[in-house]
């Protein structure tokens, strides 16, 4: 295309737009109103999205240690966590930070008075994951991890028990630490090794539940959207395309060419789409910084419970998919209305 | 320049509207095609500027079989046909220029091209004067001159205008085809389809009489009912 047709078209597409101003603005407006809509359950998508994940973060795995593990036990222990897939964080939490945060939690309440000589609380790791949905996975990998220190620290202390009385009973090392290790399933061995694991199952499943349902739920919206724009954009087209029959007509009998005829066309559609997406992309944008910080400020709470994703977290992401959806879908719309008027 | 070979058209309703029509006009020719209402002159100009396909047959214009080309040929060869119709068909919007100057935008012709060449057809079709203004300030011929213009800014070698004074009185019927004639005279190929029986009378060009979509008579220096 030439440059000064390319030039034409635009002008003329332009030009379309304001001789029917009166159905751009409406057509224009009904658009913005779709985008509205798209753009707002975004920004709401996106932050429950955010908010699960902080959530998520809060639903880790605590693995309470038995008492009688030395430090090199559980320093292999925690090498042992740290290798499970999808373990994005490990703490050690020591008596002493046990009992402080418990003394945090519960202040001067007189409950854990003179408990530092004798302190009940067990040494744990407080394990993070990089999703809430590998949690059953993760699980599953301790408990074997569980099993594997209840076998070792079990044969270790049959070794050490085994002795003189055993041996006058007719009883070998072996059978004696096999005796011991079929007991592991049927007796209850307190303090040994990896005592406890605890996680919150009901909460997890709830969380990735959620979550599903969101993500189904924003791409059943774009669709409805996109439809609705689409069959706007393609009605005002063809009322324009309509208004302008003869005009079309005459352009077909001088000897245009169907790109000739509709690039104007579609640089009004394409207006329609991307003024219909820009304006309600920079309003929703400066309205949403002011929702978040009227939010931060009227609910205290708020400020350390959960935090909202900035307006430029979401609008540097959610604007070009808005702009590009709204021009393709203007450009899409006017190609297919002006298809059945081009045949003269 | 036009070459109709046993041509017929029915259309979808089942009207009969030309009749095996063989027909060959030379280049530089002025054919009137005269007929009463209904017998399928309007029929014959919109298949020679492939607006409706014929049934049966081959029309060949300028050595190119137009019943063979593709769609996206046809825009390519209305540039070589100007065509005017009864009902002026300019648009409301743009002024005198605008509409002739447009003719020469939708082929891409560069601006330079345009500001040399519509002032001077204008002028051509004599309204100089009246270059700014818009179709509804014209008179039903001076819109025809204007329609005249348009058709002929891009020089096709082939006019075609059809029933170009039906809306005329016939002082200005007679200067509209003066002014074809003129244009013939500078080499164009023209086909006139017209009731305008006093005027083919006098001009003493070919005459082709269609009668039912049969071609009936086809005389050169005719006149609109010659007797054979
Ligand atoms: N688009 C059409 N569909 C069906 N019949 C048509 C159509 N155009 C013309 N006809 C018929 O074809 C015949 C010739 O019409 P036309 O070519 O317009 O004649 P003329 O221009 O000489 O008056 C008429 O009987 C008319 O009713
Ligand atoms: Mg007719």
């Amino acid at each position: 295309m030439k440059f000064r047709t390319f030039k034409y078209h635009i002008r003329q597409g332009f030009i379309g737009l304001l001789k029917n101003r009166l159905m751009s603005v409406a057509s224009i407006a009904t658009v913005a109103a779709c985008a509205i809509i798209f753009v707002v359950s975004f920004c709401i998508v996106l932050n429950l999205d955010y908010i699960l994940e902080q959530l998520e973060d809060t639903i880790g795995i605590s693995v309470f240690l038995g008492d009688d593990l030395t430090d090199e036990q559980v320093k292999d222990i925690q090498n042992s966590i740290e290798k499970i897939g999808h373990v994005s964080d490990v703490v050690y939490l020591s008596q002493k930070d046990a009992l402080k945060w418990a003394e945090e939690t519960w202040q001067n309440s007189g409950m854990l008075d003179g408990l530092e000589e004798d302190n009940p609380f067990p040494r744990s790791f407080d394990i993070s994951l990089d999703g809430v949905k590998y949690q059953k996975e993760v699980v599953t990998e301790l408990e074997n991890l569980q099993r594997e220190y209840e076998i070792k620290i079990v044969s270790e202390k049959a070794e050490n028990e085994f002795d003189e009385n055993n041996k006058r009973d007719g009883v070998t090392r072996e059978e004696y630490k096999a005796a011991k290790l079929s007991e592991i399933d049927t007796v209850n061995y307190e303090n040994i090794g990896i005592e406890k694991i605890t996680h919150a199952q009901k909460e997890s499943e709830v969380l990735v539940t959620i979550n599903t349902v969101l993500r189904v739920m924003s791409i059943i919206l774009i669709i409805i959207m996109g439809m609705i724009s689409v069959s706007i954009i393609m009605n005002t087209i063809k009322l324009t395309v309509f208004i302008r029959k003869n005009e079309i007509n005459i352009m077909k009998y001088i000897g245009a060419t169907d790109w000739f005829i509709r690039w104007p066309f579609i640089v009004e559609g394409i207006m329609i789409g991307l003024l219909g997406s820009l304006i309600p992309c920079l309003l929703c944008w400066v309205g949403y910084d002011n929702t978040i910080n009227i939010a931060y400020e009227k609910i205290i709470v708020l400020q350390d419970l959960v935090k909202f994703k900035t307006g430029s977290e979401i609008f540097m992401f959610i604007m070009p998919v808005t702009l590009f959806l709204g021009t393709f879908l203007g450009a899409a719309g006017s190609i297919s209305s002006i298809r059945k008027h081009l045949n003269v | 320049m036009i070459s109709v070979q046993n041509v017929s058209k029915i259309y979808e309703n089942g009207a009969e509207a030309i009749k095996n029509l063989s027909l060959e006009i030379e280049k530089g020719e002025f054919v009137f095609a005269v007929g009463s209402s209904g017998s399928g002159k309007s029929t014959l100009m919109k298949m020679l500027m492939k607006e409706v396909e014929p049934t049966k047959g081959t029309i060949v214009i300028n050595g190119t079989d137009i019943t063979k080309i593709t769609r996206k040929e046809i825009p390519y060869l209305r540039r070589k046909i100007g065509v005017v119709f009864q009902d002026f068909r300019l648009l409301p919007s743009k002024t005198v220029y605008e509409n002739v100057a447009f003719a020469m935008q939708v082929i891409e012709a560069t601006p330079r091209e345009i500001r040399r060449s519509v002032p001077a057809i204008i002028a051509m079709v004599g309204l100089s004067k009246k270059a700014r203004a818009y179709p509804n300030q014209l008179s039903g011929g001076e819109q025809q001159r204007v329609a005249l213009a348009r058709a002929i800014i891009n020089k096709p070698p082939l006019l075609l205008a059809d029933e170009p004074t039906g809306n005329l009185d016939p002082d200005t019927a007679w200067e509209i085809m003066n002014l074809l004639s003129d244009i013939n005279m500078r080499g164009t190929t023209i086909v006139v389809a017209t009731h305008a029986k006093e005027i083919v009378d006098s001009m003493k060009k070919r005459v082709i009489t269609l009668q039912k979509g049969v071609m009936i008579r086809d005389i050169k220096e005719g006149g609109y009912s010659d007797e054979v």
